[in-house]
């Protein structure tokens, strides 16, 4: 899987392509508006993640120009402005998401894979991790043959986990991705706790391995 | 005290000063016009007694006095026996013979000498004709005075009303100015230098604080915006630092770093969008039911209220319908409820949504802050709290740009939050 990120500034870039590459990811980094055009124009890509207020030119008439070269690539707007203008402009150019900084960086690898998934698989919307096997479109989850009774907000908490596995995933990820754009609805994130001993549990009544891990007080691993 | 309008006091004032004069003014000019008139009736008596002297050197018999005396019924001439008799004049009441009524006189009492003979003379003349004279010019001249003074109040009334118009339209506006939303105030142009001066100076005034107001916008929404760029890095490498297997000790530095930047950059967005709830992009509207979204809304923070063993009740009376924008609505109730989880002492909240209004309210302690200074930002009732401090605040400038009616009230030991649409 081969990611363009087209971002300036290079320490955030060193971030994204060091947590990316730890998964399945090929990542390279362009940080101005001209070199972009030219990597855009000349190969392929399955995701493009993509700054809008570059050095040489403006990020949505990079996008507008790779939907007139009929690339493939799925688009993510990372952006600083976090406007609305932005967002619905990007959106109807033909990206595929938005995500304004700062952002979790497990958040961005949720977001990469869910996009790739859609763009590989023709939509086709199964996960799997060893027996798991997770049913995107109706949100049930299965451990072999034995089906699990998960609410939606344990689903969205297991693909989550799933999308960002063998990597620590923090209580403040995993909050703010539950509940939503604008997460200024909680103090803290200790609903998460009760939330992961509810999967823990439906999992392993499930007969699943034991794949959740907690790491201190930081948050949450899962791995094989 | 009560506060009397300008136009009044001026008016009042005159009024006054016109009672006075109108007052003093009347038995004074009767006094006076009495005086001339006694005047010229002791001048006409002193007249009477030298044409009387003149006439009478021809005269040699009394009885040709006599005739006199026929002739003029207001004479009377008498021998005089005694010496040094003075002019004398004075008012008697005497029996009119013809109108057959007492009349007042004036009368001059003398002696004058004819053919070297003194005679005592008594001279009088009526002053009934007088005294309705004087009456009617006193009156005449109260009532014209009296139309006088009406008139000039009432034109200084109707011309001071006119004249002011601008300065009470210039006060109108200057109350309903809000630097948030206005520019200019497109005040309205006088006759008059000072009102003209007053207006070019508030103009200037309310054109530099909106470009305060603006420039201090602009500053706010740079500044949260030039701050995520940085916060957007050091959050991605506390991620990544979280990956290189931390010890017990390291995890939890690492842990108390990841609360605070999860703190500053909640807390950077309720910023940039305190600074962008007045922009156009979020002027589109849709029409919502409040219910529906209530009860949307309420599943969101189900875990949360949960957690902290709270019952949400959803009352609803009325199918309250609103065209709102979206985006708006979201934040402003769900930072409403989540105010009330944050600061609820008991064990429930209680909704209710109905025809012009939705309401929250919860057992809690009386805010240490008063209850008029609860919206404004930063004025978390407990300290210690991991709250932006502007959720309220994000709360009251939503309803304020969009022109809904915000309230809060603490009875009964609950604290309410009202929305009137």
């Amino acid at each position: 899987m081969k990611i363009l990120l087209v971002e300036d500034e290079k320490e955030l870039a060193e971030s994204i392509v060091h947590y990316l590459e730890g998964t399945d990811y090929r990542c390279e980094v362009v940080s101005d508006f001209h070199s972009a055009s030219e990597k855009i124009s000349l190969y392929q890509y399955d995701c493009i993640l993509l700054d809008i207020t570059l050095p040489g030119g403006h990020g949505l008439d990079l996008l507008r120009e790779l939907k007139k070269q009929k690339k493939k690539a799925g688009v993510i707007i990372i952006s600083a402005k976090n406007s609305v203008k932005d967002k619905i402009e990007g959106l109807e150019i033909g990206a595929d998401d938005y995500l304004p900084k700062p952002f979790h960086l497990a958040e961005l690898g949720a977001r990469v894979k869910a996009l790739i998934r859609r763009n590989q698989f023709d939509g086709a919307s199964i996960v799997q991790f060893d027996e798991l096997v997770l049913d995107i479109d109706s949100k049930t989850a299965k451990a072999g043959n034995q089906k699990m009774d998960l609410t939606k907000s344990e689903f969205e908490l297991l693909l989550f986990l799933i999308s960002n596995k063998n990597k620590v995933i923090s209580k403040e990820a995993i909050g703010e991705h539950l509940s939503g754009d604008d997460a200024d609805r909680f103090d803290n994130y200790d609903f998460i706790y009760s939330h992961i001993k509810n999967l823990k549990k439906k999992l392993a009544e499930a007969g699943s391995a034991e794949y959740i891990k907690t790491v201190y007080g930081l948050g949450y691993k899962f791995e094989l | 005290m009560k506060k009397m309008r300008l136009l009044n006091r001026t008016i009042l004032s005159f009024l006054i000063y016109s009672i006075v004069v109108l007052l003093v003014a009347t038995p004074l000019f009767y006094f006076l016009i009495d005086r001339i008139f006694i005047k010229e009736v002791d001048e006409a008596l002193l007249t009477q007694k030298k044409e009387i002297q003149i006439r009478m050197q021809n005269k040699k018999s009394e009885s040709e006095l006599k005739d006199w005396e026929d002739l003029d019924g207001e004479v009377r001439i008498s021998a005089y026996n005694g010496s040094g008799f003075a002019d004398s004049i004075y008012y008697i009441t005497q029996y009119d013979s013809v109108r057959k009524e007492v009349e007042p006189y004036r009368v001059l009492s003398t002696v004058i000498t004819i053919n070297q003979k003194p005679y005592k003379l008594v001279a009088r003349i009526s002053m009934v004709e007088s005294e309705d004279l004087i009456e009617a010019v006193a009156f005449t001249q109260a009532i014209s005075l009296f139309i006088l003074l009406t008139g000039l109040l009432i034109i200084n009334w109707r011309l001071s009303k006119r004249i002011w118009k601008p300065f009470y339209d210039t006060l109108e506006k200057l109350k309903k100015f809000d630097v948030e939303s206005t520019l200019h105030l497109n005040l309205s142009h006088s006759s008059v230098k000072e009102f003209e001066d007053l207006n070019f100076a508030i103009n200037q005034l309310t054109e530099r604080d909106y470009k305060a107001y603006l420039n201090q916008k602009e500053f706010t929404e740079n500044a949260a915006h030039e701050m995520q760029t940085p916060l957007a890095v050091f959050q991605s490498k506390l991620e990544l630092l979280m990956q290189t297997n931390p010890s017990e000790d390291q995890a939890k530095l690492m842990e108390s770093l990841a609360d605070a930047t999860s703190r500053l950059v909640r807390l950077n967005r309720a910023l940039l969008l305190l600074s962008k709830i007045d922009s156009p992009q979020f002027i589109d509207t849709e029409a919502m039911n409040l219910g529906e979204l209530t009860v949307k809304l309420t599943n969101l923070f189900r875990q949360e209220a949960e957690g902290k063993e709270i019952q949400i009740k959803i009352d609803t009376k009325s199918n309250l319908q609103v065209d709102f924008n979206a985006a708006l609505m979201d934040i402003l109730i769900s930072n409403l409820i989540s105010n009330s989880i944050r600061h609820n002492s008991g064990d429930d909240i209680q909704i209710t949504i109905a025809m012009r209004y939705w309401e929250i309210s919860n057992p809690g302690e009386p805010v240490s802050v008063p209850p008029d200074k609860i919206f404004n930002r930063f004025q978390n009732g407990r300290s210690g709290h991991s709250s932006t401090g502007l959720g309220l605040a994000i709360a009251k400038k939503i309803c304020d740009t969009t022109g809904l009616g915000i309230r809060y009230e603490y009875r009964a030991g609950r604290h309410f939050f009202s929305v009137y649409f």
